[in-house]
């Protein structure tokens, strides 16, 4: 009889292989079983790992300081910025510590020029003055129209130094002759900047990598705020039902049908910006969901018979909200707040967007949004890309909530 | 009952794809059913019934296929024919009834407008009054009060929807009418006026019916022929009598073992060991032989034919077969 | 009486005679699902305004110093704590509040002459609404026939990537998106105006009856002001609507998925009815009847959103109007609005779901 040693009750085989396999490989099985939704949370993960380390490591990221003015106002991305050179006569002054105030010096009036002329010379000023020489670098100025008029002026004699684009020159300088090429004048930086420039000349790449920053902070400690004072009060709520319990649960019901933004509104615009004042706007909007969801699980926990059997062995209320109900409510507390920080960044932004969230210099995603929307027509980087970065933070966070929900709490049996 | 072959159904099998693999739910069943008679198939939940009842409409849906097989019926193969001559047949022809009438009704459709919709969809040129004629009578043979007809299914007892679910079926005259677990949500009470209906309909109507359920005493009352089947395939068929009385299957004789009996002497339930098999790993040979209290090695070796063992009674069972010479020495050995 | 007064009054009524009529025609359980809904909508409007009260009177400011600066003098002071009633104590104030509340008096705008909030608030409201409605048009009129189209085709690749698609744009920033189409449709392509309601030349030959500025120029007869004024509509819509679209795309297709396998649909096919009937006329209602709660629910999304759009494309709305004052320190203004906006929320999810219960057979008889 020894074939018949095969019982139904023995654990298949394919069980078997499962529990012994390792957890990569469960991972790696786990993608057939949960398909779509695998691939959104993996994916969704790793984006949000390449996240979290910009947040946390943002200098490594960003070239520069996302307040320093480093380039020229409204570059293009992938533009070098344009380089200026000195331009005089066979005599005339062709150095910048040449620049003194006697000197007369064209420029095209509206060009970025002047500002590098500014910049270099407030630097060489700097530098002299360490080595401890006193000179002023300031030439008197002639603005012309454009630069052929510029030239003309300095070929005439009225000027003796006229600044212009190394790129336009090239054509013009073929009619004087006698005009020379002198000192490059550059900005700082002759690299082109990967997203462009804002009007101060800040680095909206490096603007981006620091908002991360700001972002998930917002995001995080309001998602985390909002479950510390709704998980317990839910918790509580749940098991000790009653009139007062009733009251609570009508206020945080109206609380969560009113719209997540006006009440944001109404709360930072009493208290005025800051960071602290956005986080705790934003905290006060999802304390509701999380007290319904935990209340809400509580109370189903709550009737199930080996509850009631911990209550007749006499575990006390404290250790049964611990032991029974708290980690069954995790799975959703995970999701919940997954979806959560999603949230509160779109919420952060849109504060930041109506001027309602943090102070003007931030380097934040919304606050540069809005600063973007005058330059619209000129600059279309200064809207794009911010913008970008608060969909793909939002999306990685809500993808993987989505996908968690689905695989802890599957809806339907998709097989 | 006559001899007449209403419907044969031959070498049919059904799988259905899960996230382990493929599921053999029905495997290479044949069967015919008379015209007139109450055909009952009995089994265990999950042995594949219901999934045999659905496929005769051919109504599994993905993932779930029907990988071969025939169903004849008037003549035709009913596995050859397109979606658009499959659902004439469906509701005019060959009606089913369900399980749970509370699910199977439209909630937001009343209950006369599913005869009227069902009566228009086969025959187009009725007009909405006669359907609706039509329906009020077959409300009154079958005693729910026409009062009701406006009525939306939750506003209906249990056993009056039941009741609406046979109208419908009847409601074109169908040659065979499947009911699959049909009372299985009704109390007992409810359950016999439901067999009793249908025992009358069924002389009225000249009604073949295929009864599927679980549950053997109902098949006993009402049924002139029983098929038993176990983990997809037909195990024993006969007559209700020689089933009962004459019982071949292990299997079989353990269903009926396990039916509690009032008068008998015994301390516990007749319980039958283990459990029903993995349909996607299905036990080799016999599906049976691992519960089996008579298994024999070629049991789970080869898989036993579906002979006719007595005159009209089938098994498919090693102990009524030749086994094969090559494995006879094993029977021999101690 | 002022115009918003006259509007919320009507369409109240309107409200009222709908549920009236419910209750009349419906069930014992219909009946007790509209009295306890009703019951439960009074305590919470009534939370919500005092919740807004008391955090618009948490102020760390003070509306007097803000308004006058530092150049009103102590009598200007005390005169105009008077007159907004802040001399007295909280308790009084909230008081008094509410029952201002109730009659529709929501004070006095401290910038502009003291106009009365509820007038200013009644202009802006039509323009809002003809932003909102044409949005949420578009949302389930789009999101719903792709989320059945993503049902019928399950685990296909346009059942991925609308589910893609619907997270995606629910994700995005709805102030972003309508900077994005504007640059994209405005400002390079030309083919949308970029801001505001209707062109400024074209609007003066318009009459402002009703501020609905469609219906004005129908009744008018002035062809060229609405085909400005449709013209002007699009991107706002759009952006809001998208934003929207993937809540609608996903309930939609989860319901119909749902509907789809449950048994009465399977006995509909035994009984031979063709699948295109089965999916469209069975499937479909059953699937589609909690949508209207959607709706209700995604109002205050809906809302929300509207702030952020009317700011975007400066859409004389209920929300531009928010934001500016609250740029003003217009205090009184701030609060009646974020009180309407409130209001406004709590009253459409109780249409709403009396709608739909008196929609479902199942709670109606």
């Amino acid at each position: 009889m020894s074939s018949a040693e095969i019982t139904s009750n023995e654990i298949p085989q394919w069980q078997r292989d499962l529990d012994r396999a390792g957890f990569v490989r469960r991972l790696l099985l786990a993608r057939r079983w949960y398909g779509a939704d695998w691939w959104f949370a993996v994916i969704s993960g790793v984006l949000l790992l390449f996240i979290f380390s910009i947040a946390f490591f943002p200098g490594f990221y960003a070239p520069y300081d996302p307040h320093a003015e480093v380039g020229p106002s409204l570059l293009p991305p992938g533009q070098v910025p344009p380089s200026f050179v000195l331009v005089s006569g066979p005599d005339g002054v062709n150095t910048v510590d040449g620049l003194t105030r006697e000197v007369r010096l064209g420029l095209v009036r509206g060009s970025e020029s002047s500002q590098v002329l500014r910049e270099v010379t407030q630097r060489r000023e700097a530098e002299l003055r360490a080595e401890g020489q006193q000179v002023s670098l300031r030439p008197r100025i002639e603005r012309y129209d454009t630069i052929d008029e510029a030239l003309a002026a300095l070929s005439a004699g009225q000027v003796s130094v006229v600044i212009g684009l190394n790129s336009e020159l090239e054509s013009f300088l073929d009619q004087y002759p006698d005009l020379q090429i002198g000192d490059s004048l550059s900005g700082a930086i002759q690299r082109p900047f990967i997203f462009g420039t804002n009007q101060i000349g800040q680095d909206l790449f490096s603007r981006i990598i620091w908002g991360t920053q700001i972002a998930l902070l917002v995001g995080f400690a309001a998602a985390v705020f909002a479950a510390l004072i709704g998980v317990p009060l839910g918790l509580i709520a749940g098991f000790w039902t009653g009139p007062l319990e009733r009251v609570l649960t009508l206020v945080m019901d109206s609380l969560y049908s009113f719209p997540g933004l006006l009440l944001a509104i109404a709360i930072t615009s009493v208290l005025g910006p800051g960071i602290l004042n956005v986080i705790v706007a934003i905290a006060t909007l999802y304390i509701p969901t999380y007290y319904r969801v935990v209340r809400g699980q509580t109370l189903a926990v709550k009737e199930e018979l080996y509850v009631e059997a911990a209550k007749s062995l006499g575990v006390r209320p404290l250790g049964i909200l611990a032991q029974y109900i708290f980690p069954n409510v995790i799975p959703s507390l995970v999701v919940i707040f997954s979806v959560n920080v999603a949230d509160a960044i779109l919420t952060e932004a849109g504060l930041s967007f109506l001027g309602l969230g943090l102070p003007p210099n931030t380097p934040d995603w919304g606050i540069d949004l809005a600063l973007g929307q005058n330059y619209m027509r000129q600059a279309w980087w200064l809207i794009t890309f911010p913008g970008l970065m608060v969909l793909i933070v939002t999306l990685g966070f809500s993808m993987l909530g989505e996908s968690l929900s689905e695989i802890l709490n599957p809806r339907l049996a998709e097989s | 009952m006559s001899d007449e072959i209403l419907m044969r159904i031959e070498d049919l099998s059904v799988q259905y794809k899960t996230r382990m693999g493929w599921t053999s739910a029905v495997d290479g069943v044949s069967l015919d059913i008379r015209r007139g008679e109450v055909l009952g198939l009995v089994g265990e939940s999950g042995c594949g019934k219901s999934t045999l009842g659905k496929a005769l409409l051919r109504m599994i849906l993905p993932p779930g296929r029907i990988t071969s097989g025939r169903i004849w019926f008037q003549g035709r193969d009913l596995m050859t024919l397109s979606e658009a001559e499959m659902s004439r047949i469906r509701g005019r022809n060959i009606s089913m009834i369900f399980q749970d009438p509370m699910t199977s009704l439209n909630p937001i459709q009343r209950v006369v407008d599913h005869l009227v919709e069902t009566i228009r969809t086969h025959e187009p040129n009725t007009s909405v009054q006669e359907a609706r004629e039509r329906a009020a009578q077959l409300f009154d043979r079958l005693g729910i009060s026409s009062k009701r007809l406006e009525d939306y299914p939750h506003q209906l007892s249990g056993g009056m929807r039941q009741r609406v679910m046979i109208a419908i079926a009847l409601s074109l005259n169908a040659d065979l009418l499947i009911a699959d677990e049909a009372t299985t949500s009704l109390d007992v009470v409810v359950e016999a006026q439901f067999m009793d209906l249908l025992h009358e309909l069924r002389r009225e109507f000249n009604l073949t019916i295929l009864l599927i359920t679980h549950n053997i005493g109902l098949v006993a009352e009402l049924a002139e022929r029983v098929a038993v089947m176990y983990a997809g395939r037909i195990t024993e068929l006969g007559s209700a009598r020689a089933i009962f009385k004459d019982t071949l299957h292990p299997y079989t004789q353990g269903l009926l073992r396990a039916v509690p009996n009032i008068r008998l002497q015994e301390d516990e339930l007749y319980k039958m060991e283990g459990s029903p098999p993995d349909l996607i790993n299905p036990p080799p040979g016999c599906r049976f032989h691992p519960r089996c209290p008579r298994a024999m090695p070629v049991c789970s070796t080869l898989q036993p034919g579906f002979q006719m063992v007595r005159p009209d009674h089938w098994a498919a069972c090693w102990l009524y077969e030749e086994i094969p010479a090559e494995l006879q020495q094993e029977v021999a050995a101690p | 009486m002022s115009p918003l007064a006259g509007v919320c009054l009507s369409s109240l009524g309107v409200a009222v005679l709908f549920m009236l009529y419910a209750f009349v025609q419906g069930s014992r359980g219909l009946r007790n699902y509209i009295v306890t809904r009703v019951a439960l909508t009074l305590p919470m409007v009534f939370i919500l305004v005092s919740v807004i009260f008391f955090v618009m009177r948490v102020i760390p400011g003070d509306p007097v110093t803000s308004q006058l600066g530092p150049r009103g003098g102590p009598e200007a002071r005390e005169r105009m704590r008077r007159e907004l009633g802040l001399d007295r104590p909280v308790l009084v104030q909230y008081v008094d509040y509410l029952g201002r509340v109730v009659r529709l008096d929501l004070g006095q705008s401290l910038i502009f002459g003291n106009r009365p909030v509820v007038d200013e608030l009644g202009e802006r409201l039509p323009a809002t609404l003809e932003l909102v409605i044409p949005a949420m048009i578009f949302a389930v009129g789009l999101g719903v026939p792709l989320g059945t189209f993503a049902a019928q085709h399950r685990k296909e690749a346009a059942d991925y990537g609308l589910r893609l698609f619907s997270i995606v744009t629910y994700s995005m920033p709805v102030f972003w998106l309508g900077l994005i189409l504007q640059v994209v449709f405005s400002v390079q392509l030309g083919l949308f105006p970029i801001a505001g309601r209707i062109d400024p030349v074209v609007g003066t030959t318009l009459q402002r009856r009703t501020n609905l500025l469609i219906v004005d120029s129908i009744i008018q007869g002035n062809w060229a002001a609405l085909g400005s004024v449709l013209g002007h509509i699009v991107l706002p819509a759009l952006t809001l609507g998208l934003i929207l679209v993937g809540v609608f795309v996903r309930i939609s297709r989860i319901n119909v998925i749902e509907t789809l396998v449950k048994d009465f649909i399977m006995a509909a096919r035994a009984r031979g009815i063709r699948e295109r009937v089965v999916v469209y006329r069975h499937a479909l209602f059953n699937a589609l009847i909690p949508i209207v709660t959607l709706i209700g629910l995604q109002f205050a999304v809906l809302l929300a959103g509207a702030i952020l759009t009317e700011t975007t494309f400066s859409w004389p709305g209920m929300g531009l109007y928010l934001v500016e004052r609250i740029g003003q320190r217009d205090y009184t203004a701030v609060q009646g609005a974020i009180t309407v906006f409130a209001l406004s929320v709590a009253v459409i999810s109780l249409l709403t779901d009396i709608l739909y219960a008196f929609l479902d057979p199942r709670v109606r008889y």
